[in-house]
């Protein structure tokens, strides 16, 4: 009895640290975009990698999950004859959901894992160290890029995906489903509200943020070695894949 | 000069640097030998701010930097120059670029005239022509050099050494090893190195510090170093006579 209390309590203290060490960080962030140099090259360089590189991936699965929406909506819609309404159901939960949720999954799997890694390992190899000797801010070089980068670039991201994947369900609701192109489309225009879509660029914006600070706080943490490295990457994924669901419940709790 | 009172670092229970008390004297090369675990790296990292000490003072142009804000410190750091264990180079960066960053950063240079800066930097360290290699295309002693042009490429006044012979071979630890002793002569830089090999530090060393066990046992000048009463040096200088005898029969 008294393990598990221990267990509850030591998960709760990891927590505790892990939320105020990445809350510390965004503030030092702040600080150093407000206060330290400057970075516009490095920040560019950072959205071409995190923005433009990622935009093919994003490409990709927002299509297919666009294709997938409107074969799984026409299931349910079928029945109660609403299949003109297919083509809006897809691009608001598109807008206000999958999109930004999507993105932001891709970006952790893409950029915010090389962020841990390419960090940490210039952590355990004193690499950050000697950017500190050498009287520059490691927070100013490395990290405020990352996260002005991302936070961003994600809501273009969003934009792509939100494109692409209405694109995809129009595909598949008017060449498969045999639905008519201009009832889909005409849907759309008539019940489609301008927060739909600004509320996903809220939400990714917001998991722009959150997942580059986690990305960067796990490599500013890195100890030990290659392994060091290995475990910060990993931790990156799960805690970013993670806090983007948790924190889309409170920003679609906050916003509706 | 660098002088450092009652210094001592813990970690939890662990005592890792006890009292030390020793001065870093203006232009001259001081080195803290120590085997592994003594302590060395954590005193050099106390020594240039990457570590906070438990209690104690590092006290530099009259001012205790131990107890400096990180944003102060960067105002002291501009005047060291460190070459870490590993060299520490951007691997992503070629070797100009590496050796270029305090320049570019603190802005120390004209634009136009950082391609000769690097260059003369490189020249100090023996190296020429390899601005355009990445540092996983150098050797072990290539990185070590390119790191101490980027040390010295800001013309600090005290430069830190952590481990400069580690992982060389021994032709290139005393290569390394005449590097520091000729750019302590031409540019009378104060020199601060922790090192493990004997050798080294007998060859280059103005004074010499014995770090056991986190305090520092014997700090003399080398020629009272050689005649020191205590028994660990005694151990260790009859270990590196060992060494040396071992080393020319093999030859």
């Amino acid at each position: 009895m008294l393990n598990i209390f221990s267990y509850i309590g030591s998960l709760t203290i990891n927590f505790i640290t892990e939320a105020g060490g990445i809350l510390i960080l965004l503030f030092r962030s702040i600080a150093a975009i407000i206060t330290g140099k400057p970075r516009i090259h490095s920040t560019f360089q950072q959205m071409y990698y995190i923005g433009v590189r990622s935009s093919g991936v994003v490409i990709l699965t927002s299509t297919f999950i666009g294709m997938v929406e409107a074969l799984q909506i026409y299931h349910g819609f079928h029945k109660f004859g609403a299949e003109n309404m297919i083509g809006y159901t897809v691009a608001v939960s598109l807008g206000r959901e999958l999109a930004p949720v999507i993105t932001a999954l891709m970006v952790v799997a893409r950029s915010v894992s090389a962020m841990a890694a390419e960090i940490g390992s210039m952590k355990v190899t004193e690499q950050v160290d000697a950017l500190r000797v050498m009287a520059v801010d490691p927070i100013n070089f490395l990290v405020s890029p990352r996260i002005i980068a991302t936070t961003i670039m994600m809501p273009f991201l969003v934009i792509i995906s939100n494109v692409v994947g209405n694109i995809g369900g129009y595909l598949v609701g008017t060449i498969i489903l045999k639905l008519n192109p201009t009832s889909y489309i005409s849907n759309i225009q008539a019940f489609i509200s301008s927060d739909d879509i600004t509320y996903g660029f809220i939400k990714a914006a917001v998991f722009g943020l959150i997942v580059s600070l986690i990305g960067c706080y796990m490599g500013m943490n890195t100890k030990g070695g290659s392994r060091g490295v290995g475990i910060s990457t990993t931790n990156a994924v799960v805690l970013a894949s993670v806090s983007v669901f948790v924190a889309d419940y409170f920003l679609s709790a906050f916003m509706y | 000069m660098i002088k450092i009172e009652k210094l001592k670092k813990n970690f939890g229970q662990q005592v890792v640097l006890n009292d030390l008390d020793f001065d870093i004297e203006d232009g001259k090369i001081t080195v803290i030998i120590g085997e592994s675990g003594s302590g060395k790296s954590v005193l050099l990292k106390t020594i240039i701010g990457l570590m906070k000490p438990s209690s104690g003072k590092i006290i530099y142009s009259g001012r205790d930097i131990s107890k400096m804000r990180e944003k102060e410190l960067r105002k002291i750091r501009i005047k060291f120059g460190v070459l870490f264990q590993d060299a520490a180079l951007f691997d992503s960066q070629n070797v100009f670029y590496n050796v270029a960053f305090p320049v570019i950063e603190h802005k120390m240079a004209k634009k136009k005239d950082i391609k000769n800066v690097v260059k003369k930097a490189l020249n100090v360290v023996g190296l020429e022509d390899i601005e355009n290699k990445m540092p996983s295309e150098l050797s072990g002693g290539m990185r070590k050099r390119v790191g101490l042009a980027r040390a010295i490429i800001t013309n600090p006044d005290v430069v830190f050494f952590d481990e400069p012979t580690t992982g060389l071979d021994p032709i290139m630890s005393v290569s390394i090893g005449m590097l520091i002793k000729d750019m302590q002569r031409k540019f009378s830089k104060t020199c601060f190195v922790i090192s493990h090999d004997l050798n080294l530090t007998l060859n280059i060393a103005d004074t010499i510090g014995v770090l056991y066990k986190g305090k520092i046992i014997t700090f003399k000048d080398k020629s009272s170093f050689f005649n020191s009463d205590n028994e660990l040096v005694a151990n260790f200088l009859k270990a590196y006579q060992w060494e040396t005898n071992y080393e020319r029969k093999k030859i």
